[in-house]
Order: C-alpha cells, then structure tokens, then sequence
C-alpha cells in the first residue's frame, strides 16, 4: 500500500469510506510529512493543524455513526492563500494583509467543508496571485519549490497547491487561474489542474487578481480527483454574479465512459512560432495516440487567431482590473509590495480607458471565435506548458515557462480548460498537455482527460524528497 | 483646488504622437491638454469603491443559451 501522503483524493475517500484507514490518521500522516518536507518546498504559508486533527477526529465520528457525508469526507486539501478561511489568516503572501483574519469561508472552501473535506491550511502563492515567477525574495515567505526538483520553478501563480500536491503535503489542492495559474503550476509539479468554465464555480471570497479573468478551480493528482473536487464545489453562487444558474451534472456518471466515437480537434501547431520540448511533444502525441486507439475521431485544426492576439488582451483587461483592485493599497503602503505586484500595478494604471475598451470589444470577437471552433468538436487537445519547468535561478527561461504557456487564451473566452501529466523527460521532469471544451462541458475534457489516464497512470509515480 | 501642474502643450504633442493621434493640427494640441487635465481629474475624482468584491458592472459572460 501507497504511504497515506500519496494517496490521490479518490483513494483516500475510498479507504477513509471502509475504515482501512482514518482521517485522524491521514491527517497526522500529512502534518508530519509538512514537518519532513515543508522546510525545502514552501508549499504552505500557513498550517492549522490543531483545526484539521479537529475536524479529521469529527469526520471520525461521524462515519462511524453512519453519517457519511461522500467520496471526500475525511479528505485534507489545502487553499492557495487568497481564499478567504475563516478564522485563519489569508495574507495572500503579501504584507499589505500580514494581519487580515476573514471572518467567512470562500464559497469554494466552504462548499469542501460541507462535503466534508478538512482545510489543512493556506498555500504559498505570487503575491495576490500576479506576477511572471520572477523572484526577488520579497514575500511574506520563500518562493516554493518544484517537489521533483527542488531548484526547479514551480509554475504559478498557484505555486503552494502545486508543491503541495505533488511533494505530498496536501492531498489535494484549490487554484485560482488568471491567465494558467491552475494549468501552468500543474504542468510543472506534473499533477492535473482544471480551470473550468468562467461563472461554473463560485469566486465568492477569493481575494481578485482580475475580475473578468479569475476561476478558481482543483488541483490534484488524477482527473477523477478533480471530478470529485468540481462534484462538491460547482454550481450557482447568488454572491458572485458571473455563476450561471444551471444544473451541475454528475461528473462521475460517465467518467469511464471511453472517448469512442468522440471528435476531439487537435491543434499540434497554436501558430505561436514557439517549438514544445521534445518530450512535451511526445506527451501530447502520444495522448492523441490513445484517443485514437479508443476509437475517437480526431481532426487536425487550429486556432482562430495565435495566442498573442489574446495575450495582449489580456494584458489591458487584467492589468487595468489589477490595478484598481490594488490602488487603495498602493497608494497607501506600496512599500508593503513586492516588486513584481508594483510593476503589474503600475502597468495596470498606465492604461488609457480607450485601449481597456477596445481591448473588452476584441475579447467579445475572440470568445466567440473560439466558442464557434470549440462547438464543432467534444473536445481540443493543444498543449499547455511548452516547456518543463526551469531552473528557478534561470529568470529568462522561467519567464518563457508563463510567457510561452497557451493558457491565457481560455482565461480571454471562458472555457474550460484541463492540464493532464503525459509523461516525463530525461531530467525526470513532467511534461502536460491541456484539453480544452465547450463552456459548461467540464464532464467532457474530465472524460477524455480519463481516458489517457487510465491507459498512462503517470500519476500513480511520486517525486523522491 | 490641485496643486498639480497642467498638462502642457509638449506633453500633448507626446500624447498624441504615443497614441497615433497623428491628424490632430499643432493648434490642437492646447485643447488636448485641456481635455487630458479634465480627464484625469474626472478621474481622480470618481468614489473608489472599498470592497474588493465589487465587480465592474460589466461583468464578462461566456456566451451560453439554456437548452
């Protein structure tokens, strides 16, 4: 039997479910492997555990008297440290908010602990979520570091979630992904990380980055993990005024269902003139391989516009909502700041309204463009991450690690997007691809995600620390 | 009253050749200075609303139609 720190969500609940194993017990199997391990990852800015052995010892007895809430009861996760928790400090790695106790949970967060999933504690991010992975020391804690190579970048902005889960502090994750701060830190740590669609989960007390970009979302080892995980947290929030009210489906209905006689588009060229690394090139062929032996119908497509026609979108709509989410702060205390959220800010503010407007009416033609190419098929298979991850001493190849990452497309439309592990390269470092669908469709990228990973369960392999 | 020094004509002429705002006359170029003073004050002056929560009104939709 795996070590209780590795086992996936879904494996977890099961063992937690018959009794074989506690959540006291996974509970104390994770604080210790953060004592073990913590010191060299910088995964969490935060850790409770005097609330987590509480709450794994009311998850106890409650299975115990038959009162089985489902398939994560029992189960620890941590947040990326700019959803609020109540009670519990969420500093978002910034100064500004060293002594800032909410006094509610995110609505993500809370939605977890209702399905009976344990808070282990706050996840190291960038600085309220912004930034390109530059680092300058200037946080409130250490950048985190990558669990298969500890020189390594980790991604971001979602940097905690991603150590944590693949270096075995948290069993699984919550993200919030601007422009890939899901997708980008799940490539790199080599877990999965799905953003889904704009307005499917709630954002309620999630410290913004940008309104009209962020969506928070699960990372975790496996596809199934992250079925569970959207299960107990998708849905209409009256709070946030993005949710759309319909029905959430059941993600685990037809997970298995096999990709046969689905039509998957497959872009191998984004037209971005940036070649993947070999081995990522591999992965994502070698998925779209898979799907065909399932008997999937796969078409060779592109991309309306290259991704940099979305970037530069991207950069006046986020960096002008940046901007005025921090203004009060900056003009008070911009000392507090670290460099990379300064320079974002003053970014953000140099906008003209002109621009900021324009660029709102080219995000309107860009979204549906790719709605109107995603509509034609089940699902897009295109990577992700063209990279793997650098050397965090390597300040131009960590910022081509974000800059290159074609994640920020799905941030400008909306749709859901899915980073999936497809392998390794000879430096033992993970390599993704990204499956992208229809808005709403989150049950399809999750169904064919599934596919490859059960042919590959590159998941089931753990970094050594 | 602000103590903030107008825009001047030189910096209207940067403004604009920054902007492409090439068909605009030098004699324009006092009035632009004007506007950019009246508009950063329109600006500076708009209530900052304090809860980060507060969305822009124009919230971004995906575009989905209920089956």
């Amino acid at each position: 039997m795996k070590a209780l720190h590795e086992l996936s969500a879904a494996e977890a609940g099961r063992l937690i479910r018959s009794r074989d194993i506690s959540p006291v017990d996974l509970v104390e199997a994770l604080l210790s492997r953060i004592n073990a391990v913590d010191d060299r990852l910088h995964s969490y800015l935060l850790v409770d555990a005097e609330g987590a052995l509480d709450a794994a010892k009311r998850a106890e007895a409650e299975i115990a008297a038959g009162r089985w809430l489902g398939p994560l009861h029992g189960v620890p996760f941590g947040a990326k440290d700019n959803f609020f928790s109540k009670g519990l400090r969420t500093c978002a790695n910034s100064r500004v908010l060293l002594d800032h106790v909410p006094d509610f949970d995110a609505a993500m967060v809370s939605r977890l602990r209702a399905a009976g999933a344990i808070l282990l504690g706050k996840l190291n991010t960038w600085e309220f979520g912004t930034g390109h992975g530059l680092h300058f020391d200037d946080g409130v804690i250490p950048a985190a570091r990558n669990p298969w190579n500890v020189a390594c970048f980790t991604g971001g902005s979602s940097t905690g979630p991603g150590a944590a889960v693949a270096g075995g502090t948290a069993v699984f994750a919550l993200g919030a992904d601007t422009g890939g701060s899901i997708r980008a830190p799940a490539a790199a740590c080599g877990i999965t990380g799905l953003k889904p669609t704009y307005g499917r989960i709630s954002r309620h007390g999630i410290l913004p980055n940008s309104w009209s970009m962020d969506v928070p979302g699960p990372m975790a080892w496996t596809v199934e993990d992250c079925a569970l995980i959207l299960q107990a947290t998708a849905g209409y929030d009256p709070a946030d005024a993005a949710t759309v009210d319909i029905a959430v489906p059941d993600y685990m209905v037809d997970l298995d269902g096999g990709c046969r006689g689905l039509r998957i588009g497959y872009i191998p060229d984004v037209g971005d003139g940036i070649a993947s690394d070999p081995a990522v090139r591999a992965g994502m062929e070698d998925l779209i391989a898979v799907l065909k032996d399932g008997g999937a119908m796969i078409e060779e497509t592109r991309l309306p516009l290259p991704p940099a026609r979305y970037r530069e979108v991207t950069s006046l709509i986020s960096g002008s909502e940046r901007a005025t989410v921090h203004e009060a702060d900056f003009k008070a205390h911009a000392d507090l700041m670290g460099q990379e959220l300064r320079g974002h800010i003053m970014m953000g503010s140099s906008a003209r309204a002109v621009d900021y407007i324009a660029a709102q009416r080219m995000r309107r033609v860009l979204a549906d463009g790719l709605a109107d190419l995603i509509d034609k098929y089940d699902a897009l298979v295109l990577p992700g991450a063209h990279h793997t991850a650098p050397l965090i001493a390597d300040a131009e190849k960590v910022r081509d690690f974000m800059g290159h990452s074609v994640t920020a497309v799905f941030n400008v439309s909306g749709h859901p997007a899915l980073a999936i592990p497809t392998g390794f390269d000879d430096a033992g470092l993970p390599t993704s691809c990204q499956i992208v669908g229809r808005y709403f469709d989150e049950a399809s990228v999750l169904r064919v995600g599934r596919v490859y990973e059960r042919a590959r369960p590159w998941s089931t392999r753990r970094p050594e620390l | 009253m602000s103590d903030n020094a107008p825009f001047t004509t030189d910096d209207a002429s940067r403004f604009a050749q920054r902007y492409g705002l090439s068909a605009l006359a030098p004699e324009d170029m006092a009035t632009l200075a004007a506007a950019m003073d009246r508009m950063a004050a329109a600006g500076l002056a708009v209530t900052r609303v304090e809860s980060r929560f507060n969305a822009p009104a124009h919230q971004f939709r995906v575009r989905y139609t209920k089956p």
